[in-house]
């Protein structure tokens, strides 16, 4: 199911949640909601779903205005962040709540409602946990329970709320892929929120980047990670290094070094701020070209090395990932080298 | 959605639960008849006793007289039941010794016993010949139809207010702040003065405050052991319901009225030193 | 009410002389305060023996307190259910201007005095009261009646549903609720099978409460009864005027049963906290 999003806006109290969203989802996608604590990307899904009403703007599914069409009409299901299992009644129970409460027409017969609760417990690889109560499940079985108890109402889009958040590393990436199997094969659209960067680039077809009440960027992993747009993007995924510098007539100055900058082509003179990643950078020998830098610490407990060396003419500080085969071993505190740039931009300001 | 958010968002935020209006309009028409309307009553009737009228009516010295005793013996009780509630919730909280459990669950007797069962039995428990009342004689001590006896029916009344806010504060007390300040050189005392106390005062402040309000007004258990004797002994409740029985709505009304006023005045008062000895405390606590 | 881990903490325990010195205060206290009043109940209750108590408890006037006590907890209590379901759900479930207004009104009740409490429906509704001779006029008698009786058990108890219900709904948020529209069920279907569940302990810990006060109220009935025997005494009215009359037996009979209740009360309170203490909401003072 398509669904569209136009000039959404929200304000609780005099906080702007959400200041004018605009978002479209194709069918069978698998969208990230991703940003910030404060962002509004709860607030987004919430008001999808229905959970939450629009101060302006329209959702539509299937280019159906949904304003004031009820969250029970909707068919919306929706995975919340602490999974709002119903504590009294067992996995089961929870499960087949959506088919239970179905008007007496629609309703499924006991047994029927029996069976589809035994086929999503297959599903979600909880067969013979169907009588236990919430409260004996582990957070990665919970969390499979919420997620079977939406799907029995065979929702037109699954909305996810932080699905991962309440879980540790290991049950994470589990969850992570088994999420992303079932997603394909049975053709959903869905859409989770997460403040996990890696989590948003791993699991989605189209990554959302939010902030402060606006969308940022929206695009596949690929996109937003390579071509950030705009300087938010750039330091929230991947941990970018920001290095004030100066351009003029298309030239690039860090310091009293000029450094070749083929990105920058139309940018107008002034200062402005370079962003680079860890790993695009490389370390040379101190009479090679390159920006003049002391090494201040080698960290090498990590699966790449990791440096950290400051800038002579400015004092920064950069975070430097080197390749594993060099290891960084020949790097020592108090070192003089020299740093190059592999690939970076420069955003003015 | 978003017509429904324009009308309601004002004084509402918008939710998809159901059954707002409905159980919001039962509870304001189920408060307006049992407490509004009847309250607005009790506010208005005094006042065809006109200004001077009224003055006259509260300024008797019979009920100014049992106006005193009923605030004054409310005090008293409230500040007894201040030293040993505390006493109560800190060795119900800090100690282990038999029967504890039993005695957790006695304290709340007050709340669960009738006051006219609790009037009946102090009365006969502290009277010249009850037992209590018969160790006490030779010594020229008489509680029961004395303010002594109101005292002491208020503070059976008050003791579980001061115990359950009290105790619960204890209860979370962190037992960190004590071993630092050990830890520092302070002695068991200096600990309890100086670190405990401070931080338990609200709560039991708020104790104090409850047991008060309640004592105030406490008809039941007092009326039997206080004798009831004018100028003395005689509180305030029961000089309303005398009023009433002889058809004088509007004296009756009166002195409720200025019962009200001075509760209300005490208890500001209390949130006012309450909010001052909570000036320290983090503000999500 | 478990304290042990911290006594066992060498730095944090008091000085034995001072425990056991803080202890005897304790229950010395208690049982002046407390329990003797309680042990003489029973005592003063059997002290004509067991004959005279159960002739005392079945006598004709006795017989009739009961069951109109009976009856006026049997209304007032339902009620209060109704309205505190209702308000627990309007306050705890939404955010609104003017909530802790109301619920400050909920609350009204606990700083009343009982006989002022009963006051307000004698302004209303009695012989002189507003509406009294309305009322009169189209034979319709409140005051000095079971009608009236019921009004002020109503306004003293209400609150108790009420102030367990608030903090617990409170507590257990909207999401849960939220969960339950969002796959279909509709208001009553969310309230039934999952907001009620919920809260079943708290609102029996409630009801509880509620009728223990309703069933014990002196004042507040005392005002607007009348004291006609056989017909608008209720059981502590009854206890009042036997007590008056010197017949200590007999008040002390029917006294005795008000402190089962009470004991029952208790009873059934405590061991709601001790097995369903994490369902209760918690930082109850009454």
């Amino acid at each position: 199911m398509g669904l569209q999003a136009q000039g959404i806006v929200k304000t609780f109290g005099t906080f702007k949640a959400l200041g004018g969203v605009d978002l479209d989802i194709q069918r069978g996608e698998f969208v990230a909601l991703l940003g910030p604590s404060g962002s509004g990307k709860t607030t987004l899904l919430r008001i999808l779903a229905g959970l939450d009403a629009q101060d302006e703007g329209h959702v539509l599914f299937n280019d159906e205005d949904m304003s004031g069409r009820k969250l029970r009409d909707r068919r919306v299901g929706f995975v919340f962040q602490h999974y709002a299992l119903f504590k009294h009644m067992t996995v089961a129970e929870n499960i087949g709540f959506g088919l239970r409460v179905r008007p007496s027409v629609e309703r499924p017969t006991k047994a029927d409602i029996k069976a589809r609760v035994d086929e999503l417990l297959r599903l979600v690889q909880l067969e013979r946990l169907g009588d236990r109560y919430p409260s004996q499940l582990s957070g990665g079985q919970r969390q499979r329970v919420a997620l079977a108890r939406a799907l029995a109402i065979e929702p037109s889009v699954l909305l996810l709320d932080e699905p991962f958040g309440a879980l540790d590393a290991k049950v994470r990436k589990e969850l992570r892929r088994w999420l992303r199997r079932l997603h394909e094969s049975m053709q959903l659209t869905s859409i989770f929120v997460t403040h996990d960067q890696e989590e948003a680039l791993e699991l989605a077809d189209k990554v959302v980047i939010m902030n402060q009440g606006l969308i940022e960027q929206v695009g596949t992993p690929e996109e937003v990670y390579h071509k950030p747009q705009t300087s938010f993007v750039y330091e929230f995924l991947g941990g970018a290094n920001r290095v004030p510098c100066e351009i003029r007539g298309g030239v690039v100055r860090i310091g009293s070094t000029i450094i070749p900058a083929p990105q920058v082509v139309d940018l107008k003179d002034g200062p402005g701020t370079a962003y680079v990643r860890p790993e695009e950078i490389s370390i040379g020998a101190p009479s090679g070209a390159g920006v003049p830098a002391i090494v201040q610490h080698v960290f090498r407990a990590s699966p790449l090395p990791r440096v950290e060396v400051q800038l002579v003419d400015t004092s920064l500080a950069l975070d430097v990932t080197l390749p594993p085969d060099e290891a960084g071993a020949i790097l020592a505190k108090g070192q003089r080298v020299t740093v190059n740039f592999s690939k970076f931009d420069v955003l003015p300001g | 959605m978003s017509a429904r958010a324009g009308t309601w968002g004002s004084w509402k935020r918008a939710s998809v639960l159901p059954g707002f209006r409905l159980t919001l309009g039962y509870t304001l028409l189920y408060l307006g008849i049992i407490v509004l309307l009847p309250l607005a009553a009790l506010v208005l009737r005094p006042a065809e006793l006109g200004l001077v009228g009224f003055f006259e009516t509260v300024n008797t010295p019979r009920v100014l007289a049992s106006l005193r005793v009923s605030f004054g013996t409310a005090a008293i009780a409230a500040l007894i039941n201040g030293v040993f509630g505390l006493i109560i919730a800190w060795v119900l909280v800090r100690y282990q010794f038999p029967g504890k459990r039993l005695i957790d669950a006695f304290v709340d007797l007050p709340f669960a016993l009738p006051t006219a069962v609790a009037g009946i039995a102090l009365t006969t428990l502290y009277a010249p010949n009850g037992w209590v009342g018969a160790l006490l004689t030779p010594f020229g001590i008489k509680v029961a139809f004395t303010p002594l006896g109101i005292v002491i029916a208020l503070i059976f009344i008050g003791l579980p207010f001061v115990v359950r806010t009290v105790q619960p504060v204890l209860q979370d007390f962190d037992s960190e702040l004590e071993e630092a300040s050990a830890s520092l050189g302070a002695s068991r005392l200096q600990v309890f003065g100086l670190v405990i106390l401070p931080s338990i005062m609200p709560a039991l402040l708020t104790g104090v405050a409850l047991a008060f309000a309640r004592a105030v007004g406490e008809y039941g258990s007092v009326i039997f052991i206080a004798g009831n004797m004018p100028m003395k002994s005689e509180i305030a409740p029961l000089l309303i319901v005398s009023k009433l029985e002889q058809f004088d709505y509007a004296g009756a009304a009166a002195i409720a009225v200025v019962m009200l006023a001075i509760s209300f005045i005490m208890l500001l008062i209390l949130n006012l030193i309450q909010r001052w000895a909570r000036r320290h405390e983090d503000s999500d606590r | 009410m478990s304290a042990g881990t911290r006594t066992n903490k060498l730095t944090l325990r008091d000085p034995a002389l001072v425990r056991w010195v803080l202890i005897g205060l304790a229950l010395a206290f208690i049982g002046l305060v407390l329990f003797l009043p309680l042990i003489l109940v029973f005592l003063e209750a059997l002290r004509h023996g067991l004959g005279a108590y159960f002739a005392a408890v079945t006598e004709e006037d006795a017989r009739s307190a009961i069951l109109l006590t009976l009856e006026v907890a049997a209304i007032s209590v339902p009620l209060n259910v109704a309205f505190g379901l209702a308000g627990a759900w309007a306050i705890a479930k939404f955010e609104f201007r003017g909530k802790s207004l109301l619920l400050t009104l909920v609350d009204l009740p606990f700083s009343v005095s009982p006989v002022i409490s009963g006051l307000i429906y004698v302004l209303l509704y009695g012989a002189h009261g507003w509406f009294g001779p309305t009322l009169d006029a189209w034979g319709i008698k409140l005051i000095f009646n079971v009608a009236g009786l019921v009004l002020a058990t109503i306004f003293v108890t209400f609150p108790f549903v009420a102030r367990e219900l608030i903090p617990l709904m409170q507590e257990q948020g909207t999401e849960e609720e939220e969960a339950a529209i969002s796959l279909g069920a509709n208001g009553w279907q969310t309230f039934r099978l999952v907001t009620l569940p919920n809260v079943a302990w708290g609102l029996l810990y409630g009801v509880l409460l509620c009728n223990a006060r309703a069933m014990g109220e002196f004042g507040a009935v005392s005002v607007v009864s009348g004291h006609i025997r056989g017909q608008t005494n209720t059981m502590p009215l009854h206890v009042e005027i036997l007590y008056n009359e010197y017949d200590f037996v007999g008040a002390f009979a029917v006294a005795s049963l008000l402190a089962l209740l009470a004991l029952v009360t208790l009873a059934a309170k405590s061991f709601l906290e001790w097995r369903y203490g994490d369902r209760l909401s918690a930082g109850r003072a009454h």
